[in-house]
């Protein structure tokens, strides 16, 4: 057993051990490795592994997590590190246990609607796999190119569409799991909905600190017979937060409903030469599908709504390529930021609907407050908002304002009666915030279902909950500056 | 054993200090469902705890008490142009037990269940205390989704006192296709979902014991004795009822170690339903 308080083991050390268990090829050490998985897509906290494994089956990564216990090791999975949260930090060092060799496809379900793949495939590629057949698996992040099935699993993702289609939870029908000890464990994977207790509901979301996934039997849902896309803008934030309002509380319930303020218009513009309207300071982006009549109704109905909130124009796409195009300011609007400033930090918190407005004016006085570059994006049908601060985090002053700023808003959810995470989760970024949200007995509920899988503290430790054991002292250690 | 009801959340939570096995149950609408016996155990009956505690139809979400009927939530949510897509042919009850025993109802594939729109939860534990869990918004991803583990837990491992629902706007179309058979009432019922390229064997094989068939989500309800089976398919879960404890039957291996150990951590002193889950 490691001392974990004794000076670490060389890189030989880890190179020549974990090469026995896989293959010297498959584990990567010494200092620019470790770089590079230090933090994922949330770079405000680092924290270097001591070595990385990359195995390629269930029963590999099993080997490794045992060998992990059996020298008191920590270990963090990690897909492809476009995490928000700091979920795939390896927060007391230890080993990164990366998915990114277990990216096959193992079984297409036709007939049962279904697809057994490992947890290293980016989402997409599922999607593509079954696309002739007329289906697709419906959450679709942001991230969706590269971000990993195990990543969407562990943090529940969201995307635009969850608003009709529901969230990751809501498409996984069964997992198998490297539980703490190393054993692998299957869950569901029938027919939905079998006796017994929800285990995969519980695991769904549990970011990485109950197991590491490694393979997941995940639902296809069929492709949709029509999409109406419309793009309306505004002159005022709250003409588009009324239409949103209007619509959602009409009956329709579109595919996605996503809105992005004049920061992001700006970034879009300049990065892709995008014009609206003179004078439009918000975008509604609008879809509606399923049987062609019906849609086309809804999207009629969205498109009158709009209208009647003085919109000043409405867009709608003609074919693919004119849906594709205006997707852009929401696919790739904080990709664009990057043109604004060396560094963005995507904040996420949920607010019930109807306080959208306040919580947006909210969003805008921090902004000022810190002397920050704010653009927002928010999935506008759930109150999933993302405001997107720009700054530079080579600054340890800016880091401490965008830091600040964004707990600012994060209280400001809570006390909406909102959500610290829609999609992003809580990892390190937010584990200190839990108690606003939660009492001890609410997290002493958490924490008991944490030790149905979880007893120990080598499992991705630090994640989640607040105060955990030898994780304080590390905190301070993480935050620092990038080059 | 007269079923003590209490009138409060803080009732609930005292009667539960008490040592001694728990009963619980909503209004007793599923009692032809359960597998465990009241012997030895007192009765506790939550239709006392029935109140509408928040109606917020503009954020799509409803605050109830577990008590409250599935009947008292649908009428309080038509005023306000809502509803629940639920269709229980299997007997509705008190909310809490509805989501408690999560029996399959005709709009599940369209809607969805229980486990999509439980959004939170108050459970009252084993110990009397108070715990929440989830939120009061559509999205959220803070913490563990320990809700999932109360929904079909069938009363297991805490007391569902409040449950915060999602709510859809009408018109949500409420109309079920199932195909239906002989009447529910023909003998105790078998209740199979299989995988949906095994969906129509399953159904041939019931024949004329078959009552109703959901194209849907593959499930299928037929009347048989206990002593009957129909055959089974791979990837197939079966619920059957009016057969003790042939109910609620977990084959899998690892899922019965993992609900003991959940058992073990939620209700050590095994207070809760005892012999809910039969022998696991």
């Amino acid at each position: 057993m490691l001392n974990m308080e004794a000076p670490r083991p060389t890189e030989g050390f880890f190179a020549r051990e974990l090469g026995a268990l896989l293959a010297p090829d498959r584990i990567r050490v010494g200092a620019a490795a470790a770089r590079a998985y230090e933090c994922d897509a949330y770079t405000v906290d680092r924290a270097e592994p001591w070595a990385i494994a990359l195995p390629e089956s269930t029963e590999e990564v099993a080997v490794l997590v045992r060998w992990c216990v059996r020298h008191g090791v920590p270990f963090t999975p990690r897909g492809a590190g476009t995490g928000l949260s700091g979920g795939a930090m390896a927060a007391r060092g230890g080993i990164i246990v990366s998915t990114k060799r277990m990216t096959q496809i193992l079984e297409v379900d036709l007939p049962n609607r279904r697809i057994l793949a490992q947890a290293g495939i980016a989402n997409k590629r599922l999607s593509d796999a079954v696309a002739a057949a007329g289906l697709h698996f419906a959450p679709d992040p942001s991230s969706q190119t590269v971000s990993t099935l195990g990543g969407n699993i562990a943090e529940n993702s969201g995307g635009p569409h969850t608003l009709k289609y529901g969230v990751t939870a809501q498409h996984i029908l069964g997992l198998t799991l490297v539980d703490p000890t190393g054993e692998v464990v299957h869950l569901g994977g029938d027919a939905t909905g079998g006796p017994g207790l929800d285990f995969v509901g519980l695991v769904v979301g549990a970011e990485g600190t109950l197991g590491i996934v490694t393979e997941a039997w995940v639902k296809l849902t069929p492709l949709p017979e029509a999409v109406h896309t419309l793009l309306a803008s505004f002159a005022e934030i709250d003409q588009a937060t009324a239409s949103v309002a209007e619509i959602v509380g009409s009956g329709i319930l579109p595919a996605a409903l996503e809105m992005m303020d004049e920061g992001i218009m700006r970034a879009v513009s300049q990065a892709f030469r995008l014009s609206y309207p003179e004078g439009a300071r918000a975008l509604l982006l609008i879809e509606c599908d399923g049987a062609p009549e019906a849609s086309a109704k809804e999207a009629a109905e969205a498109e009158r709504i709009c209208r009647a909130h003085r919109a000043l124009a409405v867009e709608i796409a003609e074919d693919e390529a004119a849906r594709q195009r205006l997707w852009i300011a929401r696919k790739k609007g904080i990709g664009a930021m990057g043109r604004l400033a060396p560094s963005i930090v995507t904040h996420d918190g949920v607010i019930p609907r109807s306080k959208l407005p306040e919580m947006l004016r909210f969003v805008y006085e921090v902004a000022e407050q810190h002397r920050l570059l704010v653009a927002n994006i928010f999935h506008a049908g759930d109150g999933n908002l993302h405001p997107c601060f720009g700054f530079d985090d080579r600054d340890p002053e800016q880091i401490r304002q965008v830091v600040e700023a964004g707990e600012k808003i994060l209280r400001k959810c809570v006390e909406l009666g909102g959500s610290l995470s829609g999609e992003h989760g809580v990892g390190v970024e937010k584990s200190e915030l839990m108690s606003l949200m939660f009492s001890p007995d609410d997290l002493c509920l958490q924490a008991d279902a944490k030790r149905i899988f979880n007893e120990g503290d080598l499992c991705n430790p630090c994640k989640v909950f607040p105060s955990q054991k030898g994780c304080i002292e590390h905190r301070a250690r993480w935050r620092g500056v990038a080059w | 054993m007269v079923a003590f009801r209490p009138g409060s959340v803080g009732e609930l939570c005292e009667a539960l200090t008490e040592p001694g096995a728990c009963w619980i149950e909503g209004s007793g609408s599923s009692a032809s469902f359960r597998v465990g016996s009241t012997a030895g155990a007192r009765t506790v009956r939550l239709d006392g705890l029935s109140e509408i505690v928040d109606l917020d139809p503009a954020n799509q979400v409803a605050v109830v008490q577990a008590g409250a009927s599935l009947q008292k939530l649908q009428t309080a949510l038509e005023t306000v142009g809502h509803c629940l897509p639920y269709d229980p042919y299997l007997g509705a009850g008190t909310v809490g037990g509805a989501l408690s025993m999560n029996l399959p109802h005709g709009l599940e594939a369209k809607h969805g269940s229980w486990r999509d729109w439980v959004l939170g939860l108050t459970v009252a534990r084993p110990d009397g205390k108070l715990a929440r869990c989830g939120s009061r918004v559509v999205k959220n991803v803070a913490g563990y989704d320990v809700a999932k583990m109360f929904v079909g837990a069938r009363g297991w491992l805490g007391v569902v006192a409040e449950v915060i629902l999602r709510t859809f706007p009408r018109p949500h179309p409420p109309a079920a296709c199932l195909e239906q058979g002989a009447p529910l009432s023909a003998g105790p019922l078998w209740i199979q979902r299989t995988l949906p390229q095994d969906a129509i064997a399953a159904r041939e094989a019931a024949g004329d014991r078959l009552c109703l068939f959901d194209p849907g989500t593959f499930t299928l309800v037929a009347a048989l004795p206990c002593d009957e089976s129909l055959p089974r398919f791979d990837g197939d879960w079966v619920l059957r009822r009016g057969c003790g404890n042939q109910n609620a039957v977990v084959e899998e291996a690892m899922q019965r170690r993992l609900m003991l150990r959940a058992k073990a951590i939620f209700d050590p002193d095994g207070k809760l339903n005892p012999g809910e889950w039969g022998e696991l």
